[in-house]
């Protein structure tokens, strides 16, 4: 293994050893709680796109890597960041090594990094872009170079570029217009709807005349006021007094802003599997890797409730219509412990197409 | 919301036995803070006085009184109890409440259960209604059927379709009387046993999931149906090893994220359709070749594993639990470990935590040392780090067994394979030895059915070894620092002093830095001021506290014979001691199941091993004022003089009586010139180097003598021999005596009074906390006796005199603090046996009884106050009776001989309290669980020629109260001759029926008198009998004195009219 940095764009580095593809690669650092389990999942999603994610477990990769649990094809952030990275894995899931795996999809990491001491800076500080290098780098031009760089997390590079359609064999057909959902989500979808995937920039009418009794908004990397999702907005306001409406994560800040609310950066924002949110008097943990939040004052006169949020923080994570059937949840509902916790938000959707009401 | 209740009692778990240790003190006194914060009237009654729960300060009412469903009914009635708390006392709380629900005490006396009802105890404890539960909502389990007799077991067997399978008692603690059956004989011998432990006679016959892996959850559900997991955890070892002795880590290590949800989702649902309010424990097998599962087991309270869930994580659970049954939910509770978070979420962890378990097997030798179903640790240490490897080295070192880290195992090539495949204690430690020589691991793992994840860290280290065998370059040094290596190890391997590898490393800059657990893995802030160190990184987050006083406490460590929870009572004493002066204390230790490891007892807790390095390390980083050694028992005594030496030059001062003086009362030859100096009589007593100086010496002091060797401290291996022949069969067996190890021989004085002596002293005066009377005689280990305070047997002529040599003694040694004398009173001679200049196992006991916390006085003492500022001189006799009765775990560990000797045996000890001596004595009988016949039965005895005519008043009460002398041909006839009718029996070596074996077998005998010949081999010969006797749990009363009490506690008991009294209605008896 090569010696190498993080660096931070405030200049603060943290040494370490390089693994994964020969590469150099700058991401939005953010860190991770959450148990030893689920890295595979985090670093194939799609709405982990651009970042550099900090794993707060010190021992990653236990179990190794195995096609089951891919959320997508690639390794979707810009690096990792782990105190110690597994080599010898536990034999029982037959699955390749984390680094290998990395290696092969060009994804890049660091290891051997006092990952508590990088979560402590970045609660006190925020998140802030950084950079993955080798040994030798000249660090001050890093640090000024990041100032300057655009973060690679374009919901267009992760979105479908046609439409697709998933026939299940269920009663009701729904869109999905996918920011860069994952593998997850179309399959507890899957359990319940037909799918029609879109891209992000699918038009209101091609959704209409799709035969879709109902639209998800998916979740996706990046900032929700980026310029490329005003068309989504668009969308989702034509679609609004037509068709049910969820969204989810990032979908749901975008089915909010179209309704007029706004969102604000969060300053550590909320990513892992153990954010508690309480719904309907039960508290849930929920999976979020939510970096922008709404903002509470703009909501009442988009027309939105708040109808969930967040124990720690009180952080909006759910809202819906004061008349027509939009609803929206800051997490993915069936993400990692969401299984069993809030993967019923899908039914209760279920039932609006259906004509109950949620 | 928060329900009304006029007053809440909360029910402990009486005394320290195997399946049940300080894990209940701890959530005890957490419950009972939880409680009075919020406002309730509380009571509390436990009958182990070695516990913080049962301090005044814990509960406005405390009764020390025996755990049981008649007397938890007297003090409901008498405190006008309307709430009563379910999970906080183990199984043994759960069943009381159990018991009360279902006789109608709980519905007459209008109280209600609070946490977990009796509907949802039953639901999780009885098989049948737990398997039904489970199919309900299609949760599997493994096959099984409740039986209630041998022949149905086997017809259960035959229906699983093969075996092993494995029996479960139900209602009993710690698996008592489980096991795996290979085949039907074995099902019929196990199945018997089983019954026989089960309170509702009814064992299950299970399904074998062997060699899965064994994973638990800590649950918190709520009224609002919210749950949450607090912590998960692995069992390194698997299934078919006692959680309570597999090596857990948490959280799970090995599992992906899928794998673990599904655990998870089926642990939430077990929690609804059961309807558990408050912490619950639930434990999985799991196939990691297919991914099946089962539920094992659930477990409706606060246990051992959320002791150390509450640990690992931070999450106090037993206060959230407590909360909870109060009506609140979760996210209305807020942490009190962030201080701006509720306790609506699940902590995430930034480290690893191990459990290993602590075996008492260094005290019995002979006994089977092979794991199984059966619980038979005694305690446990947790540690925390930021490998695997670290935590693993930093948990083996803790447990204080000799070892500094995965050492070498002295084992045969040909005896590996056969360690690895049945484990014991050892099997770790086989492990390494087995990868030094070649082994590979997917070997290993397929002998031990571990992951191999975990083998390749045990390897890891083995290459370490290697590397600084080597050559210890500071590249080397670092890593193997980050590996959490000791420096005693590194040392070791590189031929160099461990205080030298210290200082190289500090050279090089290499110190550890201390991190937060927070229980949210660095996500908001924490004020919690709870630490374990760690290398390789460049920021600590313990930061040193600059204007305020700060004094280290020196914790017990695990939890073992001979130290157990009367250790952490006094550290937790020293610390409130501390804190009362305004100085910041800090607790280091390495217990999870304790009161002094709680996150906000102390000032500042460290997670830590208590070697010389992990200490100083922690005394270093917070530039500590002082350190007390006194405290922790043995652990932290032999610390004293290193620490002293190593801490030299600096502001920390070891506190207290000086390691000099310490040395004094421990080196024996300093101790004797100073008695003699003193006057005072000692046994007679040498030093021999070889077998034939040892016979000499013993033959001018004359037989019996003690014998023991003088590198092993706290009685073990210690002996008392009768003859040469005797002392030839010690050396050549027990120990190796040679030059440089040399034993120890006394003069045991036969039918001596031996006197427990606690005082406190500031270096002028003096005071007595307590004499304590042994009933045993002297040659019984002071922890195995049974005491009585104040003393009966001996005059106040002698309790002067014993005032007199404590005072002496004390001021000699200039006390500053605690000190313990044991003595021996031997017709008008007072003998000084030992002085420990240290915290002793009855101060506790000394402090329940009287209500003067000596502890706490000795912590003010040793910051510089006086006995005068409190008020404390001389002694001060009770005029109520305080007896400590002690529990032995001779049932769980098949093997160990049930006779007293200078070896301690006992685990844990209870206190009866009462105006009337045979009440105090009833009590503490019926609170340690001997089972004395009351109404009618038949008493065998059989006592030696000297105690024949002393036995005779008891044996003619006993006879009077109609209960049927049994007696062998000596003791019946001279019974007979004085006008006692007598059942004689053939004595057991004359093999003919009926014997007192026979008769026990048949059910006849329900207690026996047995005062052994103080001679050769007539103690070994009983040996047979007294197993029967564990076995059948039948009592043995092994002297004249005993026999006494017992007959006085039978008539109470007959009489049924005792009283159940607060201990401060005692301590007002006092003052």
């Amino acid at each position: 293994m090569t010696g190498g940095y993080l660096v931070l764009e405030d200049g603060t580095t943290f040494e370490g050893q390089l693994f994964g593809a020969e590469a150099e690669k700058a991401g939005e650092v953010v860190f991770l709680t959450g148990g030893v389990d689920g890295y595979q999942e985090i670093i194939t999603d799609p709405s982990n796109k651009g970042k550099i994610i900090v794993f707060t477990y010190p021992l990653i990769g236990n179990y190794g890597v195995a096609d089951e649990f891919n959320e997508s094809d690639k390794v979707q952030v810009s690096g990792i960041v782990v105190r110690e990275l597994c080599i010898e894995p536990s034999h029982y899931y037959n699955g390749t090594l984390l680094g290998d795996f990395m290696a092969e999809k060009g994804a890049i990491g660091i290891s051997g990094v006092d990952t508590r001491e990088l979560t402590l800076k970045i609660r006190k500080d925020g998140v802030m872009k950084g950079k993955i290098v080798k040994e030798g780098t000249d660090i001050k031009a890093v640090v000024k170079e990041l100032k300057g760089e655009k973060i690679d997390d374009s919901v267009k590079d992760v979105s479908p570029k046609d439409i697709i359609r998933v026939d299940s064999g269920r009663d009701l057909t729904v869109a999905v217009i996918d920011c860069g959902a994952g593998c997850g989500f179309f399959e507890a979808l899957g359990k319940m709807f037909n799918v029609i995937r879109c891209p992000y920039n699918v038009r209101a009418d091609e959704i209409l005349g799709s035969g879709a009794k109902g639209v998800i908004v998916s979740s996706g990397p990046g900032c929700p006021a980026a310029d490329e999702l005003f068309i989504t907005m668009d969308t989702i306001r034509a679609l609004s007094d037509k068709l049910p409406i969820m969204g989810v994560a990032l979908g749901s800040e975008l089915v909010a802003m179209a309704m007029g609310a706004k969102v604000e950066k969060m300053k550590i924002g909320h990513h892992g599997s153990n954010q508690p949110v309480k719904i309907s008097g039960r508290i849930c943990m929920t999976s979020q890797s939510q970096g922008y939040c709404l903002v509470p004052d703009s909501m009442e006169a988009a027309g939105l409730e708040v109808t969930q949020t967040n124990l720690n923080d009180n952080v909006i994570e759910g809202f819906k219509h004061s008349i027509l059937p939009i609803y929206g949840y800051e997490y993915r509902p069936e993400g990692g412990t969401g299984q069993g916790d809030t993967v019923f938000l899908y039914d209760d959707f279920l039932n609006v197409i259906k004509g109950g009401s949620q | 919301m928060k329900k009304d209740y006029k007053k809440v009692l909360v029910i402990g778990s009486g005394p320290i036995v195997i399946g049940q240790a300080a894990e209940f003190d701890f959530s005890g006194t957490q419950a009972c803070r939880s409680l009075r914060e919020e406002g309730y009237k509380t009571v509390l009654v436990n009958s182990n006085p070695a516990t913080i729960q049962t301090d005044t300060e814990t509960a406005d009412a405390v009764y020390i009184e025996p755990l049981n469903a008649e007397t938890v009914a007297k003090i409901i009635e008498k405190e006008g109890v309307d709430g009563v708390v379910s999970g906080m006392g183990g199984q043994t709380g759960l069943n009381i409440c159990s018991e009360l629900a279902e006789n109608g005490t709980l519905e007459r006396l209008h109280c209600e259960l609070i946490g977990t009802q009796p509907d949802a105890i039953a639901k999780s404890e009885d098989r049948e209604l737990f398997k039904e539960a489970m199919m309900k909502i299609g949760e599997p389990i493994p096959m099984s059927e409740s039986v209630n007799t041998i022949d149905e077991a086997i017809a259960a067997a035959n229906k699983i379709g093969r075996y092993p399978v494995l029996v479960r008692p139900a209602f009993t603690l710690g698996g008592t009387g489980g096991g795996i059956a290979y085949d039907e004989a074995e099902l019929r011998e196990i199945t018997a046993h089983g019954l026989a432990y089960s309170r509702i006679h009814q064992v299950l016959i299970e399904e074998s999931v062997l060699g899965w892996k064994e994973i638990e959850f800590e649950v918190m559900r709520d009224s609002n149906d919210s749950c949450i997991i607090i912590c998960n955890m692995e069992n390194i070892d698997p299934m078919g090893i006692h959680t309570g002795e597999s090596i857990v880590c948490a959280p799970i290590l090995t599992l992906s994220e899928k794998d673990v949800d599904k655990l998870r989702n089926s642990a939430i649902k077990v929690m609804r359709e059961l309807n558990i309010e408050g912490g619950c424990n639930v434990q999985f097998a799991f196939n990691p070749k297919n991914g099946d599962y089962r539920l094992i087991e659930v477990n409706p309270r606060v246990s051992r594993s959320s002791a150390l869930a509450s640990k690992a994580t931070g999450y106090p659970i037993a206060r959230v639990s407590m909360k909870i049954g109060l009506g609140y939910t979760l996210d209305e509770i807020p942490n009190k470990v962030t201080g701006t978070t509720m306790s609506a979420f699940e902590p995430s962890v930034d480290y690893v935590v191990l459990k290993i378990a602590r075996w008492p097997f260094d005290k019995f030798r002979t006994v089977d040392r092979h794991l199984g179903t059966q619980m038979k640790s005694t305690g446990e240490t947790m540690a925390i780090g930021r490998t695997f490897e670290e935590c693993l080295l930093k948990g083996l070192r803790s447990l204080e067994i000799g070892v500094n880290g995965l050492d070498r195992f002295d084992v045969l090539d040909k005896d590996i394979e056969d360690l690895l495949r049945n484990a014991t204690d050892q099997r770790i430690f086989v492990m390494g030895e087995a990868l030094r020589r070649g082994w590979t691991p997917e070997k290993i793992a397929e002998l031990t059915n571990w992951d191999v994840f975990f083998i390749r860290k045990l390897q890891n280290i083995i290459k370490m070894e290697y590397r600084i065998k080597a050559g210890l370059t500071p590249e080397i040094l670092k890593e193997a620092k980050l590996m959490g290596f000791s420096d005693e190890t590194i040392g070791e391997l590189s031929g160099k002093a461990s205080l030298d590898i210290r200082e190289q490393r500090k050279k090089q800059g290499l110190v550890p830095v201390f991190k937060m657990v927070d229980t949210c893995a660095g996500e908001f802030e924490a004020k919690t001021p709870y630490f374990y160190s760690t290398y390789g990184c460049r920021e600590t987050e313990a930061h040193q506290v600059k204007d305020r006083k700060k004094v280290v406490i020196v914790g017990g460590g695990p939890i073992r014979i001979g130290q157990g929870i009367e250790f952490d009572y006094c550290c937790v004493h020293g610390v409130m001691a501390l804190q009362e002066e305004g100085v910041d204390a800090v607790i280091v230790n390495n217990n999870p199941e304790t009161v002094s490891t709680d996150f906000d007892m102390s000032d500042r807790l460290y997670f830590e091993p208590l070697t010389l390095g992990d200490v100083l390390n922690v005394i270093e980083a917070e530039d500590a004022d002082g350190v007390i050694c006194q405290y922790g028992g043995q652990t932290s005594v032999n610390l004293a003089v290193d620490l002293e030496k190593a801490l030299q030059g600096t502001k920390t001062k070891v506190l207290g009586t000086t390691p000099d003086d310490m040395d004094v009362a421990e080196d024996r030859r300093r101790f004797s010139k100073l008695m003699d100096e003193l006057k005072i009589k000692q046994p007679a007593s040498g030093t021999g180097y070889s077998f034939e100086e040892a016979k000499q010496i013993a033959e001018d002091i004359g037989y019996p003598v003690i014998v023991r060797p003088s590198y092993v401290l706290g009685g073990r291996a210690m002996e008392i021999v009768y003859s040469t022949d005797d002392l030839k069969t010690y050396v050549e067996s027990a120990v190796k005596v040679s030059r440089n190890h040399p034993i120890l021989i006394d003069k045991y004085l036969t039918d001596a009074i031996e006197i427990d002596v606690d005082c406190v002293s500031d270096g002028e005066d003096v005071y007595v906390g307590g004499i304590l009377e042994h009933v045993e005689y002297a040659g019984c280990h002071s922890g195995d006796a049974t005491m009585v305070m104040p003393p009966k047997m001996i005059g106040q002529d002698t309790i002067d005199e014993i005032l007199e040599i404590t005072k002496k003694v004390a001021l000699a040694l200039h006390i500053k603090g605690l000190m313990n004398l044991q003595l021996a009173v031997k017709g008008k001679d007072i003998y000084m046996i030992e002085a420990n200049p240290r915290a002793s196992r009855t101060v506790p006991f000394i402090s329940k009884a009287t209500g003067i916390q000596m502890a706490k006085i000795a912590t003010k003492i040793m910051l510089g106050k006086k006995l005068k500022d409190f008020g404390l001189t001389g002694y001060k006799q009770l005029d109520h009776y305080a007896v400590k009765e002690v529990v032995f775990p001779f049932l769980k560990l098949p093997g160990v001989d049930s006779i007293l000797t200078p070896e301690m045996k006992s685990t844990g000890e209870v206190m009866g309290i009462d105006e009337d001596f045979y009440a105090a004595c009833y009590k503490a009988q019926v609170a340690a669980g001997c089972n004395y016949p009351v109404e009618a039965g038949g008493v065998y005895i059989t006592v030696n020629d000297n105690d024949k005519e002393k036995i005779l008043p008891s044996a003619k009460a006993l006879a009077d109260m109609g209960f049927t002398i049994y007696a062998t041909k000596g003791t019946a006839k001279f019974l007979i001759d004085k006008g006692i009718a007598v059942a004689t029996l053939y004595k057991v070596s004359e093999g003919m029926i009926p014997n007192a074996m026979s008769a026990m077998r048949e059910g006849k005998i329900q207690m026996i008198i047995n005062t052994p010949t103080q001679k050769s081999g007539a103690i070994r010969d009983g040996a047979s009998m007294r197993r029967l006797a564990v076995e059948l749990q039948i009592p043995i009363i092994t002297t004249i004195q005993g026999a006494e009490m017992t007959v006085g506690a039978i008539k109470v008991a007959r009489q049924g009219k005792t009283g159940v009294r607060s201990i401060t209605e005692y301590h007002r008896l006092v003052n």
